[in-house]
């Protein structure tokens, strides 16, 4: 693999600029949004669309160690919408 | 000429992943049930989100940061129906009825 093979100036403004237009119109949603429920899957979506731009500035600054962040928000970015979900339907978090 | 070529590729992939990523959330912003967003972000977005990290590890990363993307795609993929299904769940059991289903 080639050293220093990094995302142009150009299209890195591109991808930011698009990503947090993605994320701006998401949190216009999550504002509006009618029911609590939109709100705990918007919040998922606003995770995906950041770890995207965690990929983007992975490939701009050519470290690896974003990957890593990207791994580990992948494994765990669920557990909010899950937990907000299950406490909407049940009321309680754990059956005891 | 190779690294014009890999570089060419990654930047294609990146778009491919990312013109996924904004009809998704297009899907989110302006449908009008909860069940339809669901299908839009679980979707769309997933796809998305895997071509673009695997055009950013293409450009940039080398063998262990393959076996970490393949890892978190693998995670997205195994995590993104249980959210959805927990939370269409709940809507259904919350009394959330689809949009034109009592049409």
């Amino acid at each position: 693999m080639p050293t220093e093979l990094l995302l142009p100036a150009g299209w890195q403004v591109f991808f930011v600029v698009v990503l947090l237009g993605c994320m701006i119109a998401l949190f216009a949603r999550f504002l509006l949004g009618p029911t609590n429920l939109d709100r705990a899957m918007i919040v998922d979506a606003i995770a995906l669309v950041f770890l995207c731009l965690i990929a983007v500035i992975a490939a701009a600054v050519g470290t690896g160690y974003f990957f890593e962040a990207i791994l580990v928000l992948s494994i765990v970015g669920f557990l909010s919408t899950v937990a907000i979900a299950k406490f909407i339907e049940k009321g309680r978090l754990f059956d005891e | 000429m190779n690294e014009t070529m890999i570089l060419g590729g990654a930047i294609a992939l990146m778009c491919f992943g990312l013109a996924f990523m904004v009809v998704g959330v297009i899907g989110i912003v302006r449908f009008e049930d909860v069940f339809l967003r669901l299908q839009a972000a679980s979707k769309c977005l997933t796809f998305g989100f895997t071509f673009l990290v695997i055009g950013a590890v293409v450009l940039v990363g080398d063998a262990g940061d393959y076996a970490k993307v393949a890892l978190a795609i693998l995670f997205q993929f195994l995590t993104a129906p249980v959210a959805a299904q927990m939370v269409a769940r709940s809507a259904l059991v919350r009394g959330i009825r689809p949009a034109k289903m009592d049409e």
